[in-house]
């Protein structure tokens, strides 16, 4: 495996030791919480109506707000049925936020205005942690103007270079935003095989260089390693899973000859198995949160939805050290 | 490494096929000065991506996607529309819309508004189709409209004589192609039929209640509804009583709640 002098594991005995741990902040995990849901408007009501299915709540603050885009004044508004509803997560169980926007992997820049933007609301709605992904959302697409909004997280070639690259815009999370930041492994329908690292051991330098946590996201594991064949075990076993903060699950939907991770409905067998791995090997593990698309609600149902939150509060009790029951239902 | 490059041939190849398939056809190297990636300062290693990217199914599973989050709002706020197009002439718009170039912003009022000014701009779609995407082009703007503070409906029963109001911000005036009510056509067509047909949009109103016909004399009045005449003015001026007029059991107007602020 190709290493570079400059990425290093750091010495705790060398005379550099002060310069080495401000390249490698201290990791803070928050403190576990349980399971937690991914709530949008649809699955408000079941949240309200059994408030015991869950320990914490995760919402994506950037489709809350209104952003007008790099150079507009004002640039963000927060209609107010947008902020009620935000208002109203954090009344009703401990807040976790996703964020989809910081496309921190982009070599165009990095929109510290966005970044000010979050942290605000990390303020005002005193978030447990926060993430957001490995992977850039925007692109100059064509000539001039700012760059295109592509939608969806997209691949990143795990570099040394895009290793730095992310390594410094993480600094500036952390200095702006003083609560534990975590990054999530990407879904890649395209990868970059002869990338510098392998992935589980890019997110491991990462967060050893930076301190962030790893948001390990199975579903998106599981569905690399069907699309690219590969063994999901190998990439468990590489990772570093003491940087493990959170953990995600969903369910998907095949798509020709691809497996598509559309956040569709009950989490794939090979997911609750690694869960069950991950929880027993994540001593700094704070959550598991379940993933559903706002459109598949209705036809999943709450009562399957209810029942994948069960299954993955039984994983957490009997996978975790005892003191860490939040809940025993 | 040009990464930033790279990830805009990348970014390219989702949203323009014509690129990705182009690319997919650059294997000539870096002597390859006509490639389609020939612009882009990219490495050997980067250009190696690019093209075993472009050459694969999943990069058309990526537009897909890609197409499929453009498509969402606007075949939810766009379901009329979408409707009277009907399948494959909506796919054909889509498809044009989406070759006009990448969307900027990832929000979904920007994609609707701008299929909604695509569609009224086309010369192959039916006025009372571009009508339709004119409406609901509108009320999604006007989705999350926000009266400005120190601003109140002016209404029903409010002294209006000396009152300067503007078009609430939930409201918008639209002109369309097509008498949308041919009811209110009492000339027996004897009359010099307008060219456009004005209505008045509320996005506080639910479904179809949502659009208005005005009389004339009250489009007129809106129209010079600057913040700066007064409504008695306005209404004299007009022939308009303002007791009986839509625009008041409505709340159409707004006004300084006080205008020496």
């Amino acid at each position: 495996m190709p290493t570079s002098p400059k990425h290093a594991a750091p010495s705790t005995s060398s005379p550099l030791a002060l310069v080495e741990r401000a390249e490698h902040p201290e990791f803070v995990p928050p403190a576990p919480l349980g399971i937690g849901l991914l709530v949008n408007q649809e699955l408000l009501p079941l949240v309200e109506a059994a408030p015991d299915l869950v320990d914490y709540i995760e919402f994506i603050p950037d489709l809350l707000w209104e952003d007008r885009g790099l150079g507009a004044k004002p640039r963000f508004s927060e209609p107010p049925v947008a902020a009620a509803f935000a208002q109203r997560l954090s009344q009703l169980k401990p807040l976790v936020a996703h964020g989809v926007g910081l496309s921190i992997g982009s070599a165009h820049g990095f929109d510290t205005a966005l970044l000010g933007h979050v942290a605000m609301w990390a303020d005002r709605l005193g978030y447990r942690w926060h993430s957001d992904h490995v992977s850039f959302t925007r692109a100059h697409v064509e000539d001039g103007g700012s760059p295109a909004a592509l939608m969806g997280n997209l691949p990143l070639a795990y570099d040394f270079e895009t290793l730095d690259m992310i390594a410094a815009r993480v600094a500036e999370v952390r200095r702006l935003i003083p609560r534990p930041f975590l990054l999530e492994n990407n879904v890649d329908y395209i990868r970059f095989e002869d990338g510098d690292l392998p992935e589980p051991e890019f997110l491991s330098r990462l967060s050893a260089r930076t301190g962030c946590g790893i948001l390990l996201d199975l579903h998106n594991l599981y569905t690399n390693s069907r699309n690219h064949s590969f063994d999901a075990w190998d990439f468990l076993a590489q990772m570093d899973l003491s940087r493990v903060v959170e953990i995600h699950l969903a369910g998907g939907l095949e798509f020709g000859d691809l497996y598509i991770d559309a956040h569709s409905g009950p989490c794939p067998d090979p997911v609750w198995e690694m869960l069950a791995h991950v929880l027993s090997n994540a001593p700094n593990l704070a959550g598991v949160t379940f993933e559903i698309e706002s459109s598949h609600v209705e036809r999943t149902g709450f009562i399957e939805i209810a029942a994948q939150l069960d299954l993955a509060r039984a994983a957490w009790l009997t996978n975790r050290p005892a003191p860490e029951f939040a809940r025993c239902r | 490494m040009s990464m930033k490059d790279f990830q805009c041939v990348l970014g390219r190849m989702i949203a323009i096929p014509s690129f990705a398939r182009a690319v997919a056809l650059d294997a000539g190297g870096e002597s390859n000065a006509n490639g389609a990636m020939a612009s882009y300062d990219l490495e050997e290693r980067e250009r190696t991506r690019a093209i075993a990217a472009a050459g694969g199914t999943r990069m058309e599973v990526l537009t897909l996607l890609y197409r499929g989050a453009r498509a969402a709002p606007i075949m939810r706020f766009c379901a009329i529309t979408c409707e009277l197009l009907g399948e494959d002439r909506l796919h054909d718009l889509l498809v044009a819309y989406w070759e006009q170039g990448p969307r900027s912003s990832a929000y979904y009022r920007d994609e609707v508004r701008g299929f909604a000014s695509f569609v009224a701009g086309r010369d192959d779609v039916e006025p009372s189709i571009k009508d339709a995407a004119a409406i609901e082009g509108a009320l999604v703007e006007l989705e999350r409209a926000v009266m400005p503070e120190r601003y109140r409906e002016v209404r029903l029963g409010d002294e209006v004589a000396d009152v300067q109001p503007v078009l609430h911000t939930a409201c918008r005036l639209l002109w369309l192609n097509e008498n949308p009510s041919a009811s209110t056509d009492v000339s027996g067509g004897h009359e010099k039929a307008p060219r456009r047909w004005p209505v008045l949009v509320d996005s506080r109103r639910d479904g179809i209640n949502a659009v208005s016909v005005l009389p004339p004399s009250e489009v007129a009045l809106v129209r010079e509804c600057d913040g700066r005449r007064s409504l008695g003015a306005l209404c004299e001026h007009h022939g308009v009583r303002w007791e009986r007029s839509s625009l008041a059991h409505w709340a159409v107007l707004m006004a300084r709640s006080n205008p020496a602020a």
